[in-house]
């Protein structure tokens, strides 16, 4: 009887443990020794710059993304410029990917990344800022509130 | 209880105890054929996960991307080579077990709709593993990653930066188009819904 008790409970411990792990598997990743390049303010710095200037896109937080991600390095914090488009689409890919990324506004033909007017003429902060709330380019000539969300 | 010696025959008597025996086998059996490679093969293809039609979506969707056959070389990747993890068997099994469990109860309880489906997108590093990206593309992982596009090289010296760490970043954090062609948004959304949330 012991006997078997053990080998019951030690089948229903197993089991739980399997379920736990199944719940909550989080893969093992192994931290790396890779480390990003060097900058030339130090990270302390670059910190308290974001603390000035913090990023109001969610996503790019989310990536944890810090001035020089974007921006690029730099030793003075004046000789910053805003972006480019094109220093945008080096990770967004081309205006067309855009569009396409943002097809399911073509549903009501609203998709300003493949719009009726300007098609790819627009810059991206034109509407999309990363410091400022972003506006809507749109909203200059049209009424857009009925058809259109507040830009991301 | 002491003296009493340890013996199956004392518990293969009576109906009852056939009856277990029964049951006992059944069971054993039934966790041996689930456990078997070949039923854990076929459970993690399309065929099986598409088999039920709230899964339509994203096999029809899937099927058009680079990673489900829509590619000059054939090449076609399981549902469960991006939505289990890769990094050991056990991870593999146990995580297959209690998802497909969930994915069952949700089934039969019908508690499934687009508009689920499109806001647990935000959640994808949740359900679809980096380990699984890696067990193919190998060269992100090991360093030897070439191109020719110096962003591309960095973001990818960021991603293994940031690896293991508490700010650690998944493939899809920044993928969000592959496995179903970038279409999953456009065919979750509710249009109408979507312009009244501002």
């Amino acid at each position: 009887m012991k006997k078997l008790l053990i080998v019951l409970g030690v089948l229903v411990i197993a089991s739980i443990a399997f379920v736990y792990e199944g719940m909550n598997a989080k893969e093992q990743s192994k931290e790396t020794a890779v480390n990003m390049p060097a900058t030339t303010l130090p990270a302390s710095k670059l910190t308290e710059l974001q603390k000035d200037y913090p990023s109001k896109n969610d996503q790019h937080k989310k990536l944890g993304f810090d001035c020089v991600t974007c921006h690029g390095d730099f030793k003075d914090p004046k000789e910053v410029l805003p972006l480019q488009k094109e220093q945008c689409l080096t990770c967004h890919g081309d205006y067309k990917k855009v569009a396409k990324r943002t097809s399911f506004l073509d549903k009501k033909e609203v998709n300003p990344h493949d719009g009726f007017h300007h098609k790819d003429q627009l810059d991206c902060a034109d509407c999309h800022r990363e410091h400022k709330p972003s506006v809507n380019y749109c909203a200059n000539c049209h009424d857009t509130k009925v058809w259109m969300k507040s830009t991301p | 209880m002491k003296t009493k010696k340890f013996s199956i025959r004392s518990y293969v008597k009576g109906k009852a105890a056939f009856i277990t025996i029964i049951l006992a086998t059944a069971f054993v059996t039934i966790m041996i054929a689930l456990f078997s490679t070949k039923v854990i093969h076929a459970t993690g293809k399309s065929e099986f996960c598409g088999s039920c039609h709230e899964m339509n979506t994203f096999k029809k969707t899937y099927e058009r991307d680079i990673h489900g056959g829509a590619n000059s070389v054939g090449f076609k990747a399981d549902c469960v080579q991006c939505h289990l993890p890769q990094d050991s068997q056990i991870d593999f099994l146990s995580t297959k077990v209690v998802s497909g469990t969930k994915e069952v109860i949700t089934h039969f309880s019908g508690q499934f709709s687009d508009e689920k489906y499109y806001q647990n997108r935000k959640n994808r590093e949740d359900f679809v593993y980096s380990s699984g990206c890696i067990s193919c593309h190998q060269d992100i992982d090991n360093g030897k990653f070439k191109t020719d596009n110096q962003k591309a090289k960095k973001m990818h010296t960021y991603y293994l930066s940031k690896k293991g760490s508490k700010q650690a970043i998944e493939c899809v954090s920044c993928h969000t188009n592959v496995g179903h062609n970038g279409e999953l948004r456009h065919k979750l959304i509710d249009m109408d819904k979507y312009l009244d949330e501002k």
